[in-house]
């Protein structure tokens, strides 16, 4: 039974690690209509399995592990479907001052360069890790947030060495799909 | 390109990302922590009620096979509805307890792999009562007359008439089959239709097991 203080906890905790919903949402769900419908899924299935939460796990492990399962869930599900309703409530996350990124990057030109040169590789990354499948895809988007193989290895179930050669190949299979994309392949 | 050097850019972006989130607690709060629970106690509350009726059909049936057990046609029946009832009972229960023990805080591989045993389980269950609905009808409505109102059906009706009603069976369930290769493509904005065609040809059966393959090959280190 969750008591107001549970409630009270969770919420703050989510809104701590509130980047895990919005990476994971973005790397499993296509167009915001689907991404905010998948932050929803993930935040409520949080909450059910909140009461269960063993504090000795780190809180980041145990909201990848529900993060990432709802998210293969969804994407298996909804993987037929084409987005074509945008939902009608309000967004549970949002980025909410973009324009004001924006306008510090016009303000700044040399910086601005730069910072256009980067968001176009994000962009082409996001591409890459968006063609993978679910698992490689779970896995690199844990490489990528700089958690150490252990922990990959505690969120996905597998073995710290089965994690680190995984990894050698994902990277292997990414630097050649850029270059390929790089040459206009 | 090294991704060593994109990681660092990937992580400049999640620093930015801190400024610019909004995560709206207040809409979780207000209306949606509330219906996670409605929505739990609804699928507990659903998956009981199939189970229960399960049993009232196992219940029945096994009655009606041990007042009409010294009769052998409907012996036969009897042993059919009772076969069936309890392969529905059992996958019933199967996937009501696999439910309740899913843990989505478990390892992703292992609740991957046990997610698309229980869809398997379920498209199974789903299939085979699709095919033998058509062909058991008519056994259930012999049972049901002879045990209800004591009416015997292989007296009463003539053969040609319950060989036709058998026969209609087969041919409701063969076009079904052919449809659901045939259609189950088409109708993208009819997602039960097509899920049900799909189930039917097998083809969403096949699905899951490829998946369930590729989460236990992904596992293995040379996956």
């Amino acid at each position: 039974m969750t008591t107001p203080v549970q409630q009270e906890r969770f919420l703050r905790l989510l809104e701590e690690h509130q980047r895990v919903l919005y990476k994971v949402s973005r790397s499993y769900a296509r167009g915001s209509a689907d991404q905010d419908d998948l932050v929803q899924e993930i935040s409520l299935q949080l909450w059910r399995s909140f009461p269960g939460y063993d504090p000795r796990l780190p809180f980041l492990t145990w909201m990848y592990r529900v993060a990432l399962n709802v998210a293969i869930s969804y994407r298996r599900r909804e993987g037929r479907r084409l987005s074509k309703q945008p939902v009608a409530v309000a967004p549970l996350l949002e980025i909410v001052t973009q324009e004001d990124a924006q306008a510090t990057t016009r303000s700044a030109p040399a910086e601005g360069a730069g910072a256009l040169q980067r968001d176009e590789d994000l962009q082409r990354l996001d591409q890459l890790v968006q063609a993978l499948a679910p698992l490689d895809r779970a896995l690199m988007l844990l490489y990528l947030d700089e958690q150490p193989h252990a922990e990959i290895a505690a969120v996905l179930g597998l073995s710290v060495s089965n994690v680190g050669t995984k990894i050698s190949r994902l990277k292997r299979r990414i630097r050649r799909d850029w270059n390929r994309s790089a040459n206009g392949d | 390109m090294e991704l060593d050097d994109l990681k660092q850019n990937w992580k400049q972006r999640d620093q930015q990302l801190d400024s610019v989130l909004k995560f709206h607690v207040k809409l979780l709060r207000d209306s949606r922590l509330g219906k996670a629970q409605g929505a739990l106690r609804r699928l507990a509350i659903l998956l009981s009620a199939g189970l229960v009726v399960d049993l009232v059909v196992l219940g029945a049936s096994g009655s009606f096979l041990w007042t009409h057990a010294a009769q052998p046609r409907f012996l036969f029946i009897g042993l059919l509805i009772h076969a069936c009832a309890i392969g529905l009972a059992a996958s019933s229960l199967y996937q009501l307890i696999g439910i309740a023990r899913l843990d989505y805080a478990a390892p992703v591989v292992r609740i991957q792999e046990r997610l698309s045993t229980l869809r398997i389980a379920r498209i199974r269950t789903w299939k085979w009562t699709l095919l033998l609905a058509p062909l058991l009808w008519l056994p259930i409505l012999i049972a049901l007359m002879q045990g209800f109102l004591d009416v015997d059906l292989f007296q009463h009706a003539a053969l040609p008439w319950l060989v036709a009603n058998f026969l209609f069976g087969v041919l409701v369930v063969a076009a079904g089959v052919w449809a659901g290769r045939k259609y189950s493509h088409r109708w993208h904005d009819a997602n039960w239709w097509q899920k049900l065609l799909r189930d039917l040809a097998g083809s969403n059966l096949t699905v899951a097991c490829d998946q369930l393959h590729e989460m236990q090959a992904y596992e293995n280190l040379e996956s």
